[in-house]
Protein backbone atom coordinates (compact mmCIF):
# COMPACT_ATOMS: atom_id res chain seq x y z
CA UNK A 1 0.00 0.00 0.00
CA UNK A 2 2.60 2.57 1.20
CA UNK A 3 4.43 2.29 -2.37
CA UNK A 4 1.09 3.56 -4.06
CA UNK A 5 0.81 6.53 -1.53
CA UNK A 6 2.63 9.69 -2.87
CA UNK A 7 3.60 12.64 -0.83
CA UNK A 8 0.73 15.59 -0.87
CA UNK A 9 2.73 18.70 0.99
CA UNK A 10 1.01 21.54 -1.57
CA UNK A 11 -2.52 22.36 0.58
CA UNK A 12 -5.26 23.69 -1.26
CA UNK A 13 -5.67 26.75 0.99
CA UNK A 14 -6.38 29.64 -0.98
CA UNK A 15 -8.05 27.48 -3.20
CA UNK A 16 -10.89 26.69 -0.71
CA UNK A 17 -10.67 30.13 0.82
CA UNK A 18 -11.36 31.79 -2.87
CA UNK A 19 -14.34 28.83 -2.89
CA UNK A 20 -15.58 29.28 0.27
CA UNK A 21 -14.66 26.48 1.27
CA UNK A 22 -12.24 26.80 3.84
CA UNK A 23 -14.72 25.28 6.36
CA UNK A 24 -12.61 21.78 5.12
CA UNK A 25 -8.92 23.01 5.41
CA UNK A 26 -8.85 25.06 8.63
CA UNK A 27 -9.55 24.89 12.54
CA UNK A 28 -10.65 21.80 13.88
CA UNK A 29 -10.51 20.51 9.86
CA UNK A 30 -7.00 21.63 9.34
CA UNK A 31 -5.82 17.95 8.62
CA UNK A 32 -8.79 16.94 6.94
CA UNK A 33 -7.16 16.68 3.65
CA UNK A 34 -4.55 14.08 3.98
CA UNK A 35 -0.93 15.24 3.43
CA UNK A 36 -0.83 11.99 0.64
CA UNK A 37 -2.48 11.30 -2.62
CA UNK A 38 -3.58 7.57 -3.30
CA UNK A 39 -2.41 5.88 -6.75
CA UNK A 40 -5.23 3.48 -7.61
CA UNK A 41 -4.75 1.20 -10.36
CA UNK A 42 -7.12 1.27 -13.34
CA UNK A 43 -8.34 -1.92 -12.48
CA UNK A 44 -9.55 -0.77 -9.23
CA UNK A 45 -10.83 2.17 -10.59
CA UNK A 46 -12.83 0.13 -13.16
CA UNK A 47 -13.97 -1.96 -10.45
CA UNK A 48 -15.53 0.56 -7.77
CA UNK A 49 -17.46 2.27 -10.82
CA UNK A 50 -18.82 -0.98 -11.84
CA UNK A 51 -19.69 -1.98 -7.78
CA UNK A 52 -21.52 1.50 -8.02
CA UNK A 53 -23.79 0.06 -11.07
CA UNK A 54 -24.35 -2.79 -10.22
CA UNK A 55 -25.25 -2.08 -6.10
CA UNK A 56 -27.47 0.50 -7.32
CA UNK A 57 -29.86 -1.52 -9.73
CA UNK A 58 -29.38 -4.41 -7.18
CA UNK A 59 -30.56 -2.13 -4.21
CA UNK A 60 -33.50 -0.89 -5.83
CA UNK A 61 -34.38 -4.37 -7.11
CA UNK A 62 -34.68 -5.04 -3.26
CA UNK A 63 -36.05 -1.68 -1.94
CA UNK A 64 -38.77 -2.24 -4.46
CA UNK A 65 -39.40 -6.51 -3.19
CA UNK A 66 -39.60 -4.60 0.45
CA UNK A 67 -42.25 -1.96 -0.47
CA UNK A 68 -44.55 -4.62 -1.42
CA UNK A 69 -43.94 -6.61 1.14
CA UNK A 70 -44.96 -4.67 4.81
CA UNK A 71 -43.09 -7.30 7.43
CA UNK A 72 -39.92 -6.33 5.75
CA UNK A 73 -40.82 -2.49 5.57
CA UNK A 74 -41.39 -2.53 9.07
CA UNK A 75 -37.89 -4.43 9.70
CA UNK A 76 -36.58 -1.22 7.82
CA UNK A 77 -37.54 0.96 10.86
CA UNK A 78 -39.97 2.68 8.17
CA UNK A 79 -43.42 3.80 10.07
CA UNK A 80 -46.32 1.98 8.26
CA UNK A 81 -47.98 5.43 7.82
CA UNK A 82 -45.00 6.23 5.26
CA UNK A 83 -46.00 3.89 3.31
CA UNK A 84 -48.25 5.36 0.94
CA UNK A 85 -46.36 8.34 0.00
CA UNK A 86 -43.15 5.87 -0.32
CA UNK A 87 -45.65 3.89 -3.02
CA UNK A 88 -46.43 6.79 -4.67
CA UNK A 89 -42.40 8.13 -4.60
CA UNK A 90 -41.56 4.50 -6.62
CA UNK A 91 -44.50 4.96 -8.85
CA UNK A 92 -44.23 9.02 -9.66
CA UNK A 93 -40.52 9.72 -8.91
CA UNK A 94 -38.85 6.84 -9.70
CA UNK A 95 -36.26 8.41 -12.07
CA UNK A 96 -35.88 11.77 -10.26
CA UNK A 97 -33.10 10.58 -8.26
CA UNK A 98 -30.22 12.90 -8.22
CA UNK A 99 -26.72 11.85 -5.85
CA UNK A 100 -25.66 8.80 -3.60
CA UNK A 101 -22.62 7.20 -2.57
CA UNK A 102 -21.55 4.03 -1.93
CA UNK A 103 -19.31 3.04 0.82
CA UNK A 104 -16.80 0.24 0.08
CA UNK A 105 -14.38 -2.01 2.14
CA UNK A 106 -11.90 -3.38 0.17
CA UNK A 107 -11.45 -2.30 -3.87
CA UNK A 108 -7.34 -2.22 -2.89
CA UNK A 109 -4.90 -4.57 -2.89
CA UNK A 110 -6.30 -7.31 -4.91
CA UNK A 111 -9.47 -7.14 -1.94
CA UNK A 112 -12.48 -7.32 -3.60
CA UNK A 113 -14.74 -4.07 -3.28
CA UNK A 114 -17.92 -5.20 -1.08
CA UNK A 115 -20.56 -2.58 -0.57
CA UNK A 116 -20.87 -1.54 3.27
CA UNK A 117 -23.82 0.58 2.60
CA UNK A 118 -25.51 3.27 0.30
CA UNK A 119 -25.91 7.12 1.62
CA UNK A 120 -29.06 6.97 -0.75
CA UNK A 121 -30.69 10.30 0.69
CA UNK A 122 -28.21 12.87 2.00
CA UNK A 123 -24.66 11.86 1.11
CA UNK A 124 -21.70 13.87 2.06
CA UNK A 125 -18.20 14.08 0.88
CA UNK A 126 -19.24 16.53 -2.31
CA UNK A 127 -17.44 19.35 -2.39
CA UNK A 128 -14.18 17.64 -1.37
CA UNK A 129 -15.01 15.24 -3.89
CA UNK A 130 -16.00 17.53 -6.62
CA UNK A 131 -13.62 20.77 -5.83
CA UNK A 132 -11.01 19.90 -3.59
CA UNK A 133 -9.57 16.93 -5.00
CA UNK A 134 -8.82 17.98 -8.37
CA UNK A 135 -6.83 21.42 -7.07
CA UNK A 136 -4.89 18.60 -4.40
CA UNK A 137 -3.92 16.89 -7.66
CA UNK A 138 -2.99 19.92 -10.06
CA UNK A 139 -0.85 21.49 -6.92
CA UNK A 140 1.10 18.57 -6.11
CA UNK A 141 1.55 17.53 -9.97
CA UNK A 142 -0.57 14.42 -10.25
CA UNK A 143 -1.40 14.44 -13.89
CA UNK A 144 -4.03 11.45 -14.35
CA UNK A 145 -6.98 11.70 -11.69
CA UNK A 146 -9.37 9.34 -10.77
CA UNK A 147 -12.61 8.86 -12.25
CA UNK A 148 -14.16 12.02 -11.29
CA UNK A 149 -17.02 13.00 -12.99
CA UNK A 150 -18.46 14.59 -10.15
CA UNK A 151 -19.59 17.91 -11.53
CA UNK A 152 -20.11 16.85 -14.81
CA UNK A 153 -22.50 14.25 -13.53
CA UNK A 154 -24.45 16.36 -11.30
CA UNK A 155 -25.41 19.10 -13.49
CA UNK A 156 -26.10 16.13 -16.47
CA UNK A 157 -28.88 15.47 -14.30
CA UNK A 158 -29.84 18.77 -12.96
CA UNK A 159 -30.38 19.77 -17.21
CA UNK A 160 -32.55 16.40 -17.59
CA UNK A 161 -34.46 17.12 -14.80
CA UNK A 162 -34.97 21.09 -15.63
CA UNK A 163 -35.34 19.95 -19.18
CA UNK A 164 -38.87 18.30 -18.20
CA UNK A 165 -40.02 22.19 -17.19
CA UNK A 166 -39.13 25.43 -18.78
CA UNK A 167 -37.37 28.03 -15.98
CA UNK A 168 -36.55 25.44 -13.07
CA UNK A 169 -37.14 26.95 -9.87
CA UNK A 170 -35.14 25.08 -7.26
CA UNK A 171 -35.28 25.38 -3.52
CA UNK A 172 -31.84 24.06 -1.64
CA UNK A 173 -32.13 23.04 2.19
CA UNK A 174 -30.34 22.30 4.92
CA UNK A 175 -30.44 22.45 8.84
CA UNK A 176 -28.03 24.84 9.38
CA UNK A 177 -25.14 22.84 9.97
CA UNK A 178 -21.78 24.76 8.68
CA UNK A 179 -20.88 21.51 6.19
CA UNK A 180 -24.20 20.59 5.18
CA UNK A 181 -24.85 23.98 4.04
CA UNK A 182 -21.47 23.87 2.36
CA UNK A 183 -23.14 20.72 0.51
CA UNK A 184 -26.22 22.47 -0.19
CA UNK A 185 -24.48 25.60 -1.37
CA UNK A 186 -22.41 23.04 -4.02
CA UNK A 187 -25.31 21.78 -5.40
CA UNK A 188 -26.96 25.12 -5.70
CA UNK A 189 -24.38 25.93 -7.91
CA UNK A 190 -24.65 22.68 -9.78
CA UNK A 191 -28.48 23.47 -10.95
CA UNK A 192 -27.57 27.70 -11.64
CA UNK A 193 -24.95 25.69 -14.16
CA UNK A 194 -27.52 23.48 -15.27
CA UNK A 195 -29.54 26.47 -16.60
CA UNK A 196 -31.93 26.16 -13.83
CA UNK A 197 -33.60 30.20 -13.45
CA UNK A 198 -34.18 30.74 -10.00
CA UNK A 199 -31.94 28.78 -7.46
CA UNK A 200 -31.89 29.56 -3.65
CA UNK A 201 -30.48 28.29 -0.72
CA UNK A 202 -32.23 28.49 2.59
CA UNK A 203 -32.10 26.71 5.77
CA UNK A 204 -35.67 24.59 6.53
CA UNK A 205 -36.88 26.83 9.43
CA UNK A 206 -37.36 29.63 6.31
CA UNK A 207 -38.94 27.65 4.46
CA UNK A 208 -43.25 27.86 4.15
CA UNK A 209 -44.28 24.75 3.38
CA UNK A 210 -48.40 25.53 2.37
CA UNK A 211 -50.58 22.44 1.02
CA UNK A 212 -52.65 24.96 -0.99
CA UNK A 213 -49.94 27.16 -2.32
CA UNK A 214 -46.96 24.90 -2.62
CA UNK A 215 -43.07 25.47 -1.34
CA UNK A 216 -42.41 29.30 -1.24
CA UNK A 217 -39.26 31.12 0.30
CA UNK A 218 -38.30 34.74 0.65
CA UNK A 219 -34.70 34.62 -1.46
CA UNK A 220 -34.97 38.58 -0.35
CA UNK A 221 -37.23 40.86 1.87
CA UNK A 222 -40.15 41.70 0.23
CA UNK A 223 -39.69 39.13 -2.69
CA UNK A 224 -42.23 35.79 -1.98
CA UNK A 225 -41.10 32.95 -4.29
CA UNK A 226 -42.72 29.41 -4.68
CA UNK A 227 -40.24 26.45 -5.92
CA UNK A 228 -41.26 23.39 -7.83
CA UNK A 229 -37.81 21.25 -6.64
CA UNK A 230 -36.58 20.91 -3.10
CA UNK A 231 -33.24 19.78 -2.43
CA UNK A 232 -33.17 18.75 0.79
CA UNK A 233 -30.26 17.74 3.21
CA UNK A 234 -32.44 17.21 5.80
CA UNK A 235 -32.87 12.60 5.54
CA UNK A 236 -36.34 11.66 5.25
CA UNK A 237 -35.54 9.49 8.03
CA UNK A 238 -35.48 12.39 10.55
CA UNK A 239 -38.59 13.98 8.54
CA UNK A 240 -40.56 10.53 9.16
CA UNK A 241 -39.37 10.55 12.65
CA UNK A 242 -38.92 13.94 14.02
CA UNK A 243 -41.30 15.97 12.27
CA UNK A 244 -43.84 13.73 11.01
CA UNK A 245 -46.01 17.33 10.27
CA UNK A 246 -43.70 17.53 7.62
CA UNK A 247 -43.90 14.32 6.02
CA UNK A 248 -47.99 14.40 6.33
CA UNK A 249 -47.22 17.89 4.67
CA UNK A 250 -44.72 16.85 2.41
CA UNK A 251 -47.14 14.11 1.12
CA UNK A 252 -49.98 15.79 0.43
CA UNK A 253 -47.94 18.35 -1.50
CA UNK A 254 -46.30 16.08 -3.81
CA UNK A 255 -48.81 13.96 -4.37
CA UNK A 256 -50.99 16.37 -5.54
CA UNK A 257 -47.67 17.67 -7.99
CA UNK A 258 -46.98 20.94 -6.35
CA UNK A 259 -43.08 20.17 -5.02
CA UNK A 260 -40.98 17.78 -6.50
CA UNK A 261 -38.13 16.38 -3.85
CA UNK A 262 -34.79 15.45 -4.68
CA UNK A 263 -33.68 12.76 -3.52
CA UNK A 264 -37.55 11.46 -3.46
CA UNK A 265 -38.73 9.92 -1.08
CA UNK A 266 -37.94 6.20 -1.99
CA UNK A 267 -34.38 6.69 -1.03
CA UNK A 268 -35.27 6.16 2.52
CA UNK A 269 -35.64 2.61 1.95
CA UNK A 270 -32.14 2.22 0.15
CA UNK A 271 -31.02 4.19 3.35
CA UNK A 272 -32.24 1.96 5.79
CA UNK A 273 -28.93 -0.47 6.53
CA UNK A 274 -31.91 -3.56 6.91
CA UNK A 275 -32.09 -3.10 2.70
CA UNK A 276 -28.62 -4.45 3.24
CA UNK A 277 -30.02 -7.93 5.00
CA UNK A 278 -32.93 -7.90 2.39
CA UNK A 279 -30.59 -7.71 -0.19
CA UNK A 280 -28.15 -10.28 0.75
CA UNK A 281 -32.05 -12.63 1.60
CA UNK A 282 -32.49 -11.94 -2.27
CA UNK A 283 -28.71 -12.38 -3.49
CA UNK A 284 -27.26 -14.49 -0.96
CA UNK A 285 -23.45 -14.62 -2.01
CA UNK A 286 -23.43 -11.94 -4.51
CA UNK A 287 -19.63 -10.76 -4.60
CA UNK A 288 -20.55 -7.23 -3.92
CA UNK A 289 -22.64 -7.93 -0.96
CA UNK A 290 -21.27 -8.96 2.63
CA UNK A 291 -23.62 -10.75 4.35
CA UNK A 292 -25.65 -9.01 6.62
CA UNK A 293 -28.87 -10.46 9.28
CA UNK A 294 -30.94 -9.04 11.63
CA UNK A 295 -29.12 -11.56 13.95
CA UNK A 296 -25.90 -12.77 14.02
CA UNK A 297 -26.73 -16.10 14.54
CA UNK A 298 -28.49 -15.64 11.17
CA UNK A 299 -24.46 -14.94 9.50
CA UNK A 300 -22.75 -17.32 7.82
CA UNK A 301 -20.61 -17.56 10.75
CA UNK A 302 -20.45 -15.01 13.09
CA UNK A 303 -17.05 -16.09 14.38
CA UNK A 304 -15.74 -14.31 11.26
CA UNK A 305 -16.88 -10.99 13.02
CA UNK A 306 -19.31 -8.76 12.31
CA UNK A 307 -20.69 -4.97 12.85
CA UNK A 308 -23.12 -4.02 14.26
CA UNK A 309 -25.22 -1.10 12.87
CA UNK A 310 -28.26 1.38 13.50
CA UNK A 311 -30.60 0.92 10.24
CA UNK A 312 -30.58 5.23 10.31
CA UNK A 313 -26.90 5.56 12.11
CA UNK A 314 -24.61 8.10 10.63
CA UNK A 315 -21.12 8.93 11.17
CA UNK A 316 -20.09 5.45 12.59
CA UNK A 317 -22.25 6.73 15.82
CA UNK A 318 -23.77 3.71 17.85
CA UNK A 319 -21.78 0.77 15.49
CA UNK A 320 -20.20 -1.79 17.55
CA UNK A 321 -17.57 -4.12 16.37
CA UNK A 322 -16.45 -7.67 16.88
CA UNK A 323 -13.79 -9.20 15.61
CA UNK A 324 -14.59 -12.88 16.63
CA UNK A 325 -18.08 -12.64 17.31
CA UNK A 326 -18.40 -12.87 20.57
CA UNK A 327 -17.10 -9.54 22.44
CA UNK A 328 -17.31 -6.32 21.79
CA UNK A 329 -13.64 -4.78 20.24
CA UNK A 330 -14.49 -1.53 19.37
CA UNK A 331 -17.92 0.86 20.11
CA UNK A 332 -18.90 4.70 19.50
CA UNK A 333 -21.85 6.12 21.62
CA UNK A 334 -24.14 8.54 19.77
CA UNK A 335 -27.69 9.53 18.96
CA UNK A 336 -29.08 5.86 17.26
CA UNK A 337 -28.99 3.87 20.19
CA UNK A 338 -32.89 3.49 19.91
CA UNK A 339 -33.41 1.99 16.36
CA UNK A 340 -32.87 -1.35 15.45
CA UNK A 341 -29.78 -3.13 14.25
CA UNK A 342 -28.36 -4.95 11.69
CA UNK A 343 -25.26 -7.26 11.77
CA UNK A 344 -22.97 -7.01 8.63
CA UNK A 345 -20.29 -10.07 8.47
CA UNK A 346 -16.68 -7.68 9.09
CA UNK A 347 -15.03 -7.01 5.47
CA UNK A 348 -11.33 -6.74 4.95
CA UNK A 349 -9.71 -4.01 4.53
CA UNK A 350 -6.77 -2.14 2.89
CA UNK A 351 -4.62 -0.45 5.47
CA UNK A 352 -0.99 1.30 5.12
CA UNK A 353 1.93 0.25 7.25
CA UNK A 354 0.63 3.07 9.93
CA UNK A 355 -2.06 1.22 10.16
CA UNK A 356 -4.53 3.50 8.72
CA UNK A 357 -7.77 1.89 7.02
CA UNK A 358 -8.80 2.86 3.48
CA UNK A 359 -12.15 2.90 2.59
CA UNK A 360 -13.05 3.51 -1.09
CA UNK A 361 -16.80 5.47 -1.92
CA UNK A 362 -18.32 5.61 -5.42
CA UNK A 363 -20.90 8.33 -6.08
CA UNK A 364 -24.01 7.71 -8.53
CA UNK A 365 -25.39 10.59 -10.61
CA UNK A 366 -27.29 7.86 -10.77
CA UNK A 367 -24.68 6.40 -12.93
CA UNK A 368 -21.50 6.10 -11.36
CA UNK A 369 -19.59 9.17 -11.79
CA UNK A 370 -16.77 9.46 -9.55
CA UNK A 371 -14.53 8.27 -6.79
CA UNK A 372 -13.19 9.28 -3.38
CA UNK A 373 -11.31 7.84 -0.47
CA UNK A 374 -11.21 8.39 3.04
CA UNK A 375 -8.78 6.71 5.52
CA UNK A 376 -8.34 6.64 9.31
CA UNK A 377 -6.72 3.79 12.02
CA UNK A 378 -9.02 1.72 14.75
CA UNK A 379 -11.91 -0.20 13.38
CA UNK A 380 -14.75 2.55 12.81
CA UNK A 381 -14.61 5.80 10.31
CA UNK A 382 -16.15 8.36 11.59
CA UNK A 383 -15.94 12.18 11.66
CA UNK A 384 -12.04 11.98 12.36
CA UNK A 385 -11.19 10.00 8.73
CA UNK A 386 -8.68 12.10 6.74
CA UNK A 387 -9.71 12.54 2.64
CA UNK A 388 -7.73 11.17 0.47
CA UNK A 389 -7.43 12.26 -2.57
CA UNK A 390 -7.23 9.97 -5.71
CA UNK A 391 -5.09 9.94 -9.18
CA UNK A 392 -4.26 6.86 -11.08
CA UNK A 393 -1.19 5.08 -12.01
CA UNK B 1 -45.71 38.49 -19.54
CA UNK B 2 -45.82 36.11 -22.02
CA UNK B 3 -46.28 37.95 -25.33
CA UNK B 4 -49.00 36.53 -26.58
CA UNK B 5 -50.55 38.23 -29.52
CA UNK B 6 -50.28 41.19 -28.62
CA UNK B 7 -51.99 42.99 -31.47
CA UNK B 8 -54.81 40.80 -31.78
CA UNK B 9 -55.53 41.45 -28.08
CA UNK B 10 -55.89 45.85 -28.83
CA UNK B 11 -58.32 45.36 -31.52
CA UNK B 12 -60.51 42.80 -30.07
CA UNK B 13 -60.40 44.49 -26.30
CA UNK B 14 -60.97 47.64 -28.08
CA UNK B 15 -64.47 46.84 -29.13
CA UNK B 16 -65.45 43.93 -26.66
CA UNK B 17 -63.40 44.72 -23.62
CA UNK B 18 -66.09 46.90 -21.54
CA UNK B 19 -68.99 46.37 -24.18
CA UNK B 20 -70.50 43.95 -22.10
CA UNK B 21 -69.83 45.74 -18.83
CA UNK B 22 -71.10 48.64 -20.27
CA UNK B 23 -74.78 47.18 -20.97
CA UNK B 24 -75.21 45.75 -18.26
CA UNK B 25 -77.11 48.00 -16.91
CA UNK B 26 -77.83 48.86 -12.83
CA UNK B 27 -75.89 45.87 -12.04
CA UNK B 28 -72.81 46.70 -13.31
CA UNK B 29 -69.81 46.23 -10.22
CA UNK B 30 -68.10 48.89 -9.04
CA UNK B 31 -65.22 47.22 -8.31
CA UNK B 32 -62.23 45.80 -9.72
CA UNK B 33 -60.09 42.31 -9.09
CA UNK B 34 -57.33 40.79 -9.22
CA UNK B 35 -57.40 36.82 -9.40
CA UNK B 36 -54.38 34.53 -8.82
CA UNK B 37 -55.33 31.04 -11.07
CA UNK B 38 -52.58 28.41 -9.94
CA UNK B 39 -51.87 25.23 -11.80
CA UNK B 40 -52.61 22.72 -8.65
CA UNK B 41 -52.26 20.09 -11.59
CA UNK B 42 -50.63 19.73 -15.13
CA UNK B 43 -52.79 22.48 -16.88
CA UNK B 44 -55.57 22.01 -14.48
CA UNK B 45 -55.85 25.34 -12.58
CA UNK B 46 -58.02 26.96 -9.60
CA UNK B 47 -58.47 30.37 -8.23
CA UNK B 48 -55.88 30.96 -5.25
CA UNK B 49 -56.62 34.31 -4.73
CA UNK B 50 -58.71 36.98 -5.49
CA UNK B 51 -58.64 40.66 -4.47
CA UNK B 52 -60.68 43.45 -4.81
CA UNK B 53 -59.49 46.32 -5.98
CA UNK B 54 -60.75 50.38 -6.87
CA UNK B 55 -61.24 50.44 -10.66
CA UNK B 56 -62.77 47.64 -12.85
CA UNK B 57 -59.76 48.37 -15.11
CA UNK B 58 -57.21 47.88 -12.53
CA UNK B 59 -58.41 43.83 -12.29
CA UNK B 60 -56.19 41.45 -13.39
CA UNK B 61 -55.46 37.66 -13.94
CA UNK B 62 -52.53 36.11 -12.74
CA UNK B 63 -51.80 33.08 -14.03
CA UNK B 64 -49.23 31.35 -11.95
CA UNK B 65 -48.08 28.07 -13.52
CA UNK B 66 -46.35 25.07 -11.98
CA UNK B 67 -42.88 25.77 -13.80
CA UNK B 68 -42.67 28.68 -11.59
CA UNK B 69 -43.32 31.43 -14.57
CA UNK B 70 -45.92 33.90 -13.66
CA UNK B 71 -48.26 35.60 -16.25
CA UNK B 72 -50.43 38.73 -15.87
CA UNK B 73 -53.31 39.42 -17.94
CA UNK B 74 -55.65 42.28 -17.99
CA UNK B 75 -59.32 42.24 -18.41
CA UNK B 76 -58.72 43.37 -22.28
CA UNK B 77 -56.25 40.52 -22.59
CA UNK B 78 -58.20 37.69 -20.78
CA UNK B 79 -61.52 39.18 -23.41
CA UNK B 80 -59.38 38.72 -26.07
CA UNK B 81 -58.03 34.99 -24.86
CA UNK B 82 -61.57 33.81 -24.72
CA UNK B 83 -63.48 35.37 -27.54
CA UNK B 84 -60.32 34.40 -29.96
CA UNK B 85 -58.75 31.10 -28.66
CA UNK B 86 -60.58 27.70 -28.60
CA UNK B 87 -61.32 25.97 -25.73
CA UNK B 88 -58.92 23.42 -26.02
CA UNK B 89 -55.92 26.04 -26.37
CA UNK B 90 -53.15 26.37 -23.71
CA UNK B 91 -53.08 29.88 -23.37
CA UNK B 92 -57.31 29.83 -22.63
CA UNK B 93 -57.41 26.82 -20.12
CA UNK B 94 -56.21 28.70 -17.29
CA UNK B 95 -59.30 31.17 -17.66
CA UNK B 96 -61.61 28.11 -18.43
CA UNK B 97 -60.35 25.41 -15.99
CA UNK B 98 -60.53 27.68 -12.98
CA UNK B 99 -64.30 29.25 -14.03
CA UNK B 100 -62.93 32.62 -13.11
CA UNK B 101 -64.75 32.36 -9.82
CA UNK B 102 -65.43 36.03 -8.83
CA UNK B 103 -63.31 37.60 -12.18
CA UNK B 104 -66.03 35.55 -14.09
CA UNK B 105 -68.86 37.15 -11.92
CA UNK B 106 -67.26 40.76 -13.08
CA UNK B 107 -66.96 39.45 -16.44
CA UNK B 108 -70.08 38.20 -17.13
CA UNK B 109 -71.56 40.19 -14.81
CA UNK B 110 -73.79 37.54 -13.05
CA UNK B 111 -75.30 39.61 -10.33
CA UNK B 112 -75.92 37.71 -7.33
CA UNK B 113 -74.19 34.42 -8.55
CA UNK B 114 -71.42 33.29 -6.14
CA UNK B 115 -68.69 31.07 -7.74
CA UNK B 116 -68.51 27.15 -7.19
CA UNK B 117 -66.37 26.32 -4.91
CA UNK B 118 -64.67 23.41 -6.71
CA UNK B 119 -62.58 26.48 -8.76
CA UNK B 120 -61.05 27.14 -5.32
CA UNK B 121 -57.49 26.18 -4.29
CA UNK B 122 -58.73 25.44 -0.68
CA UNK B 123 -61.84 26.33 0.95
CA UNK B 124 -59.95 29.14 2.76
CA UNK B 125 -59.54 30.93 -0.86
CA UNK B 126 -63.54 30.15 -1.39
CA UNK B 127 -64.40 31.79 2.15
CA UNK B 128 -62.75 35.30 1.66
CA UNK B 129 -63.57 35.46 -2.12
CA UNK B 130 -67.19 34.81 -1.14
CA UNK B 131 -67.03 36.67 1.83
CA UNK B 132 -65.04 39.29 3.34
CA UNK B 133 -62.48 39.69 0.19
CA UNK B 134 -59.57 39.00 1.58
CA UNK B 135 -55.79 40.19 1.25
CA UNK B 136 -52.95 38.88 -0.45
CA UNK B 137 -52.44 35.11 -0.64
CA UNK B 138 -48.99 34.33 -1.05
CA UNK B 139 -49.29 31.91 2.06
CA UNK B 140 -52.55 30.44 3.12
CA UNK B 141 -53.97 29.03 6.21
CA UNK B 142 -52.57 26.02 6.33
CA UNK B 143 -49.16 27.24 5.76
CA UNK B 144 -46.07 26.44 8.04
CA UNK B 145 -42.59 26.88 8.31
CA UNK B 146 -40.18 26.93 10.74
CA UNK B 147 -39.83 23.00 10.54
CA UNK B 148 -36.27 22.05 12.24
CA UNK B 149 -35.96 24.90 14.85
CA UNK B 150 -37.00 23.07 17.98
CA UNK B 151 -34.88 20.27 17.18
CA UNK B 152 -31.51 22.07 17.48
CA UNK B 153 -29.64 20.43 14.66
CA UNK B 154 -27.49 22.51 13.76
CA UNK B 155 -24.83 21.01 15.90
CA UNK B 156 -24.65 17.93 13.71
CA UNK B 157 -24.43 17.22 10.38
CA UNK B 158 -26.91 15.11 8.40
CA UNK B 159 -24.63 14.02 5.60
CA UNK B 160 -23.76 10.57 5.31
Amino acid sequence: MDRRLIDAPQRPERYARKQGLDYFTTGENHDYLADEILLLEPREADAALAAGDTAYSLLRDTARRCLADPARLARLGTPAWCRPLLEWSVENAWDDFLFGRFDLAGGLEGLPPRILEFNADTCSLLAETGLLQPEVLRQNGVKKAAPNNLIAGLEARLREIGAVRKGTHGLFAHLGYPEDELTVGFLADRARAAGWKQVHTASLPEVTFDPDGGLVADPRPGKTVRYYYLTKFFPWDWIAHEESALWEMLEEMITEQYVRVLNPAWTMLLQSKALLAFAWQDHPGHPLLLPTAFDPADLPDPRRGYVRKPVFGRNGENLMVSLDGRRSDAARSGDYGEQPVVYQELAPFATDGGKLRYQLSTFVTPRASALCCRRQDGLILDDDAEFVSLGIR
Amino acid sequence: MRPTRPLLFLTVTAGLGLGLLRCSGESEPGQGVVTTVREVAPTEFRIADERPVDQISDSRVIVDRMSGDRDTFTLAEVKAIEQTEPDSSRVRRPFHSAGLGYWGFIMLNRMGRTPAASAYTNQAAYQRATGTAGSSLSRTSRARSGFGRSSGTSTRSFGG
